[in-house]
């Protein structure tokens, strides 16, 4: 099991015994992605992106004693949020999303060079600004993989994507984090 | 192997999901050519050098969640209902806005347009929503005012104090605050204000999306901020300071978080003050230089002057609202109990 994975279910054990501290814990941690995971699925400005992802942590928090993880709990917050993703598309009657497959565009270095010459000592920082670059679709599938350990095959489901569309968005964003980090550095 | 494989297995391997005959393929390339181990390297910086971090918009959303929580179970048990006290000290001032908000209205005819205010004591924080959607989080010690309605060129409001913006996006109508030293256009975005009445300082630092500062006195010069930015405006001498924000230290009032880094207890207590509501009394000169390193996370005001005087060298007493702190070593006249 991960690292992230023995975390996950330790704080949802706590989580089961009530221990408050532990929900903001869990709600922190995963609140940011999944927050982006669910714009990237919805129209915006709106904000039902926003509610959709606080009332899946709710429904964590109301049914927390009969939680019962199968996969991995990140994969399971997904999930949800997916789900009632869904269901305001169904309630809205909203064609259901189409522009998932759509990838985007190559990422032109050249316009990716510095336009700040980053004079941060902390690299965490350095690197969440240059992934706040990378164009929505790209940046959620790559934080999906990166930071909350989500498979390509979860991902893939998930997104409805194929399985090598998900690894040509992961190596396109490795790249792309690799050549402009270098380029940073340069100027220094 | 062409390098979308390559690349792949590297971060593959550094999540430590590789098989044994990945690692020896991978280990192969890396000794195959010394250019190899340069790429390697960077790809480990970039895809290990991350951290977590939750922004304030995650903050905001979890405080969000705290209420409906608390909403949902005013009748609990007392044993349960202390557990929830974190909850309630967060989301306690926007439960005092649903339950019956208690507003210091007063109305002020401004142009056209009537101007309503907000108020905040010491303690005390107010969440609103403006007539667009904007979403305003007032401090302690502040006041908004703003119109009923917005007029059709612009939205204008004027703050003192400290408040934390949601602006709803209209990119016809610009949102405007005022503060005393400055004019901030926003461009749809989370941003916070810190302009206090006697402060020599107003700072704008801005969370997302983009604003526009106009100094109040220098109409023709203008910044622009980009997110993870503040810019700081001194009323007096017109100065400009333009920096990183550290999102913990500015919106610690936001969540309640307190954080004093080798401060002196004397300057410091203004900042408990506001928080909580409460008159600080320091009984001699040895306790107000005491320095303090401490971070408080939405506690309770007794957890904060407990851990305060956990070193063993202080106490203090409460009166009503007024804190006295001592030297334990300061000799009084009189007995006092703690």
């Amino acid at each position: 099991m991960t690292n992230n994975a023995l975390e996950d279910n330790l704080l949802l054990s706590r989580i089961k015994n009530s221990e408050t501290p532990a929900f903001d814990q869990l709600f922190l941690k995963y609140h940011p992605n999944l927050l982006r995971f669910s714009r990237s699925l919805l129209p915006y400005p709106s904000d039902a992106a926003e509610d959709l992802v606080i009332e899946v942590f709710h429904k964590l928090w109301q049914d927390r004693s009969s939680i019962i993880i199968h996969s991995s709990l990140s994969a399971l917050l997904y999930k949800c949020v997916k789900n009632r993703v869904y269901d305001h598309y169904r309630k809205h009657k909203m064609a259901v999303l189409t522009t998932l497959e759509e990838m985007p565009e190559d990422l032109d270095l050249h316009y990716a060079s510095p336009d700040q010459v980053f004079d941060y000592k902390e690299l965490a920082q350095n690197l969440e600004r240059l992934i706040k670059k990378l164009p929505e679709k790209m940046q959620v599938i790559f934080r999906m993989s990166r930071e909350d350990n989500l498979s390509y095959q979860e991902i893939a489901d998930l997104l409805e994507i194929s399985l090598n569309s998900v690894k040509t968005q992961m190596y396109r964003a490795v790249k792309y984090l690799k050549e402009s980090y270098r380029l940073d550095n340069m100027a220094f | 192997m062409e390098e979308k494989e390559l690349y792949l297995l590297i971060t593959r391997y550094l999540s430590n999901t590789t098989s044994t005959e990945e690692n020896e393929v991978l280990a192969d390339w890396l000794a195959a050519d010394k250019k190899n181990e340069q790429t390697f390297e960077e790809i480990k910086l970039i895809w290990l050098g991350y951290q977590r971090s939750a922004d304030a918009e995650s903050m905001n959303a979890l405080d969000r969640l705290h209420s409906r929580i608390a909403a949902e179970q005013p009748a609990l048990a007392p044993a349960r209902w202390h557990r929830f006290n974190r909850y309630i000290t967060a989301a306690a001032a926007v439960i005092v806005i649903a339950a019956g908000w208690f507003a210091f209205e007063s109305l002020r005819a401004e142009g056209s347009a009537i101007y309503l205010s907000v108020n905040t004591t010491s303690g005390q924080k107010k969440k609103l929503t403006l007539e667009d959607g904007t979403k305003v989080i007032l401090g302690p010690e502040s006041s908004l005012s703003y119109p009923k309605s917005f007029d059709d060129a612009n939205r204008k409001v004027s703050i003192t104090g400290e408040a934390f913006f949601e602006v709803s996006k209209n990119p016809h109508r610009p949102f405007i605050v005022q503060t005393a030293a400055m004019n901030v256009q926003v461009l749809g975005t989370h941003f916070n204000i810190s302009a206090g009445k006697s402060d020599a300082v107003n700072t704008v630092s801005l969370f997302e999306g983009k604003v526009r500062v106009k100094l109040k006195d220098e109409q023709s010069e203008e910044y622009m901020l980009k997110p993870g930015q503040e810019l700081s405006v001194n009323r007096h001498t017109q100065r400009v300071f333009q920096d990183q924000l550290d999102s913990a230290s500015v919106l610690g009032w936001l969540n309640n978080v307190l954080i004093f880094k080798n401060e002196e207890l004397g300057e410091v207590a203004p900042r408990i003050e506001k928080m909580y509501g409460v008159k600080i009394v320091f009984t001699d000169q040895a306790t107000a230089d005491t320095k303090l390193y401490a971070m408080f996370n939405n506690q309770a005001l007794t957890e904060v002057m407990n851990t305060i005087c956990a070193s063993g060298t202080l106490a203090y007493h409460r009166e009503g609202n007024k804190i006295y702190i001592k030297s334990k070593s300061y000799k009084e006249k009189s007995t006092s109990t703690l």
